[in-house]
């Protein structure tokens, strides 16, 4: 069943925002002299970007520090059951964006469907690590090993983090928070977890790549 | 559309929602101006405790292990004795580096001067996202909290200098200061790393889509685009250090080998494997130079800004001062290797290192010519601001210069870790900074608090600054090039120093407690102007910049009912043909004639939509 969301309000109806909400009655993106993006979502790429380098850092740390030393242990085959959970995870916020730009109200479902991948990821990590350790392998073992924890536990807390962003959006359809700021909530929630996502594959990647 | 209808409303909703109880209004406060405050003055006292941790080590090197009773009463555990023990000179070094460079420059260039004047300067009403500015705030506030305990503990504080260099820094048994101290420390900067991101997303989407119409890019004040800049430079650096204390933490903790080998202590052998402390290295410096140029960036907008006030000329070259701004941000990111010539890289990729440092000169000597170029033929008006704005290009030039032998590997192999360096970084990162810092706070002072600063004690905090700092740091480039290494608690028992260096020494110290007393009278001259100053009035400067056009201090939601329209850019002054000899930039081209002569046609025919409020203080 589709039904529609409220109509959003126009712009002269709109009470005005408790502070903190970004776009408030300040924000003049309407104006000429402003990006063609509303704020919230630059500031979310700018942000991706910062987080990006931290990636970047952690993975070239890894690179000179192995100083081309092969991967010396198979990667768990969960590994791959994660990377299958992620890409699904992706999928499923696509959908539900594209169903929340429609005002279809199938997009909760859809944000669901998102969360639960999310958990099941996490669940699938914590697997991953305990066959790591059930070989021997921790934290200390040996360089790879090291920076595999590392990446993954800094990218599991990201992953924390997007978990906490779909409740976030579930608070606004609850609270009947109006339309714009739900299609907000949601648009900046499936930017990043596309970003925790393709982090993920990169940290794949990377690890595939020292094994060769 | 409906836009015009929009602000209007919007408008009259601003007198409605001043956020009313004393808690909401100070102190959890959202409102941009208010966090500036708690920014600024938190960060100054940090600059106070800082300044006096500098007094007692040059009290040290000055009068070695002299007896010093009162500092029993300050650090009861380093100096039981009542001299300075060299754990407790280690852990002053080190905390007054990271505090300085962390918690009182980049604090108050970004937090304090990016929140006040980049809604202000832009004509927004407040940041993008105010509620992550309250959490900036709060989080750099916990920082502090969190740097300044580490002091308290029993073990002391860090103690591996503020670059925290690991094994130092990583081995528990290193010195005292790496114990839980260093934790502290590594626990502060990240806290500290998450309030700069924070501030800095807000600082860049602000003044990139929130300006007020007619404030094309090309209008900002320098101020913005300097402020701006060092907030990208921040977004795309500190994560590396961000990395780079997760993993040492683990080196510390877990028993991980990122930084650190297999090594030898005091005989006993400690079970690591195949770290890198060289990997420390390049994370640290890959945050580490962009860090200072966080620093000079805003410090350089404000010096414009002021420079082309205080001389009432347009500033000379405004597009290759913002090219200049962009070129010098995007070099920053590829010369951290110059300080690591000395690690045992290889001479081929020093040599690249020494080539793109050498290039950032070329940007900057740029900047310089063009402030000499402002105030060439200038109507000077010496105020306080000014005379500060004009001891930035001096310190920045001295410090540039010695950044020039530095940048050549030949001539920092022997001039590393000596004092050279030392005098280098404070002339050029610390005194500029600072010098566009009490610019900035003696030119806005008027606008934050509605009140004047005194401008004789202004003076006389200058000049005795601005002496007493060459005091201190052209000595020290004799006691570099006389071999004096940095860190040193203690140099009377070598045999390649002179005994004359203790001379030295003494000048030094003495210069430094003048500029200490010199503070404490911008502190009094800062306390009292805003408890019983003269009142301000709208425009003490008689500035162009939309923020004088804002009532003093400026209400919530700074513009009332009508956002200000830009018709110019900032830095109309002496326009050939206008009435006075400074054209805010609210006044439209038809009254005042623009000294922006390309740029006009553009100004006329904007964006097409018009959105109904002319300006409201001009018209
Ligand atoms: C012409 C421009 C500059 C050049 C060529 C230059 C070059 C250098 C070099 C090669 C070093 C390493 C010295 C050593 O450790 O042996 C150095 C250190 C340093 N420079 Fe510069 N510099 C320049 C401008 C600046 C500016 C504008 C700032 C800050 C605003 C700055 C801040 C620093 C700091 C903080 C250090 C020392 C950090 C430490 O070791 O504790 N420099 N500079
Ligand atoms: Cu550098």
């Amino acid at each position: 069943m589709v039904t529609t969301l409220d109509k959003p309000r126009r712009r002269t109806q709109l009470p005005p925002l408790p502070p903190g909400g970004g776009n408030g009655w300040w924000d003049s993106s309407d104006d000429p002299q402003s990006l063609a993006v509303p704020s919230w979502q630059f500031g979310t790429w700018l942000g991706l970007g910062t987080l990006t380098v931290l990636f970047a850092a952690l993975s070239s740390a890894y690179v000179v520090r192995i100083g081309g030393e092969r991967l010396a242990f198979a990667l768990p085959t969960t590994v791959w059951v994660s990377t299958v959970l992620l890409i699904a995870n992706s999928i499923a916020l696509i959908v539900a964006r594209r169903a929340v730009e429609r005002k279809d109200r199938r997009f909760v479902g859809w944000l669901w469907a998102s969360f639960g991948v999310g958990l099941a990821f996490l669940f699938s990590q914590l697997v991953t690590w305990s066959v790591l350790a059930g070989q021997g392998l921790f934290v200390t073992t040996n360089p790879h090993s090291s920076f595999f924890y590392v990446l993954t536990v800094v990218h599991g807390a990201h992953v924390l983090g997007g978990l906490g962003a779909l409740l976030r959006c579930w608070y606004h359809v609850r609270r009947r928070s109006g339309y714009q700021r739900l299609r907000r909530a949601v648009g900046m929630t499936a930017t990043y977890w596309h970003f925790v996502d393709a982090v993920w594959l990169w940290i794949v990647l990377l690890f595939v790549w020292t094994s060769l | 559309m409906d836009q015009p209808i929009a602000h209007a409303e919007a408008a009259v909703d601003a007198h409605h929602h001043e956020p009313q109880s004393f808690w909401t209004k100070y102190v959890f406060s959202q409102d941009h101006k208010v966090i500036a405050m708690q920014y600024m003055i938190t960060a100054l006292v940090m600059g106070f405790i800082g300044m006096v941790m500098s007094w007692i080590f040059r009290i040290q090197l000055a009068w070695p292990d002299h007896n010093l009773p009162f500092l029993r009463l300050l650090m009861p555990t380093n100096m039981e004795s009542g001299t300075l023990q060299t754990p407790g000179y280690y852990m002053l070094v080190t905390m007054h580096g990271t505090i300085m460079v962390f918690f009182l420059l980049t604090a108050i260039l970004t937090g304090g001067f990016g929140n006040f004047l980049i809604p202000l300067q832009v004509g927004a009403r407040d940041m993008a996202f105010p509620y992550l500015n309250m959490l900036s705030y709060w989080f750099y506030f916990l920082s502090c909290v969190v740097i300044t305990a580490s002091l308290f503990v029993t073990t002391g504080a860090a103690s591996a200098g503020w670059t925290s260099y690991p094994p130092l820094s990583a081995l528990e048994k290193a010195t005292p200061g790496s114990g839980l101290g260093q934790d502290l420390w590594l626990i502060a900067i990240a806290l500290f790393i998450v309030a700069s991101t924070m501030g800095s997303l807000n600082y860049v989407t602000t003044a990139l889509n929130m300006r007020a119409k007619g404030m094309t890019l090309m209008r900002m004040p320098l101020t913005v685009w300097g402020i701006i800049t060092a907030a990208m430079l921040g977004l795309f650096a500190f994560p590396a250090l961000f990395a780079g204390a997760v993993l040492l933490l683990l080196d510390r903790h877990l028993g991980t080998s990122f930084f650190l080998p297999h090594l030898v202590v005091g005989g006993e052998h400690i079970v690591r494997n195949g770290g890198s402390p060289l990997l420390w290295q390049h994370l640290f410096w890959f945050l580490g130079h962009p860090e200072v140029y966080i620093l000079i960036l805003p410090a350089m907008g404000i010096t414009s800004e002021v420079l082309s006030n205080g001389a009432r000329k347009p500033i000379f070259g405004y597009k290759v001062m913002v090219g200049s701004i962009i070129a010098i941000a995007f070099l920053s990111f590829i010369v951290w290797g110059h300080h690591m010539f000395v690690s045992g890289m290889n001479p081929w990729l020093g040599f690249a290192f020494v080539i793109t440092t050498l290039i950032i000169a070329v940007p900057s000597a740029i900047k310089t010519f063009n402030w000499l170029g402002t105030l060439w033929k200038g109507k000077i008006r010496f105020t306080t601001p000014m005379l500060f704005a004009i001891g930035f290009i001096s310190t920045f030039v001295t410090g540039g210069l010695t950044g020039l032998f530095l940048g050549n590997s030949a001539l920092d192999i022997p001039l590393h870790d000596t004092y050279f360096v030392v005098a280098h970084f404070h002339v050029v990162m610390g005194l500029s900074s600072v010098f566009g810092i009490f610019a900035g706070i003696y030119y806005w002072f008027p606008k934050m608090t509605g009140k004047m600063m005194n401008e004789r004690w202004g003076k006389v905090h200058f000049w005795l600054t601005f002496i007493g700092s060459y005091g201190v740091f052209w000595t020290m480039h004799y006691l570099g090039f006389m071999g004096m290494p940095r860190r040193y608690y203690s140099y009377d028992s070598y045999q390649f120093l002179p005994p004359s260096m203790h001379t030295l020494q003494m000048v030094i110290t003495i210069s430094a407690l003048i500029v200490g007393a010199a503070q404490l009278i911008f502190t009094l001259n800062f306390l009292l102007a805003w408890l019983r100053g003269k009142k301000a009035p709208n425009n003490p400067w008689q500035a162009t910049t939309l923020e004088w056009q804002a009532a003093t201090p400026p209400p919530h939601g700074n513009w009332g009912p009508v956002l200000p329209e830009v018709h110019r850019w900032p830095y109309d002054y002496s326009v050939p043909g206008a009435s006075a000899d400074f054209v805010p930039q609210t006044v439209p081209v038809e009254i005042e004639p623009s000294g922006e002569h390309h740029r006009v046609a553009a100004a006329v025919n904007g964006h097409g939509q018009t959105n109904g409020h002319g300006n409201g203080h001009h018209a």
